[in-house]
């Protein structure tokens, strides 16, 4: 048997309103719930894509070129110190 | 499959290279999943960021920020070292940056976006090149 959760605080009427959406839909109120927090975990996610590829004040060429170079210098400092064994 | 991202992807998204904006748009239609780095890419474009070289530090900060930034673990240092291992063998030379990259991608079964066509030599890894 699957263990018993407890949600606090849930009022009256979402809990029936609930129950009614899994009868209607024929389904247990772990599957609704499950669609419930899949669909938001996917909304979230691309919510979370739009706010990365919208770019309202992108660099300038200056800018990116100073940053290519700090990455850049960056890279070259993992040439490792060689390592004194005795 | 989740995407990672590499650092010549972020440097575009910042400059807002719209050819490379609407690929990306294109391949996290069809994939699922968050936005993710590397620890080692959340590092080296931090360091770009740092300094009074930019306008507006603290807006690319908070972009950086928005990415599920991969740690490192146990199973990062083995890949890195298998992959270092084979691919000198093989006589291909990568940093070793961009393997913890391909480690951490290989380790958490994600695509990676990039722009360099040297990381499609790495076979245990899916890679899509941005044109």
């Amino acid at each position: 048997m699957s263990e018993v959760k407890t949600i606090k605080g849930v009022d009256e009427e979402i809990w029936a309103d609930f129950k009614a959406i899994a009868e209607k839909e024929d389904r247990k109120m772990a599957e609704v719930l499950a669609d419930l927090v899949k669909y938001y975990k996917e909304r979230n996610i691309k919510k979370n894509w739009e706010e990365i590829l919208t770019v309202k004040e992108p660099l300038t060429e200056y800018e990116a070129k100073m940053v290519e170079k700090r990455i850049k210098e960056f890279r070259k400092d993992f040439k490792f110190r060689e390592t004194k064994w005795d | 499959m989740g995407l990672i991202l590499d650092t010549s992807i972020l440097i575009d998204i910042e400059k807002n290279i719209l050819n490379t904006i609407s690929q990306i748009k294109d391949i996290s239609k069809n994939n699922s999943g968050n936005a993710s780095i590397s620890f080692m890419t959340y590092s080296e474009s931090y360091f770009g960021i740092l300094g009074k070289h930019l306008h507006n530090q603290e807006l690319h900060l908070r972009r950086l920020n928005l990415f599920n930034c991969v740690n490192a673990t146990k199973d990062t240092g083995k890949n890195l070292a298998e992959l270092k291992y084979k691919y000198e063998l093989k006589g291909i030379h990568f940093q070793i940056p961009d393997l913890i990259i391909a480690a951490q991608a290989k380790e958490n079964n994600l695509i990676l976006i990039t722009k360099d066509k040297l990381f499609c030599e790495i076979e245990e890894i899916k890679t899509i090149i941005i044109e």
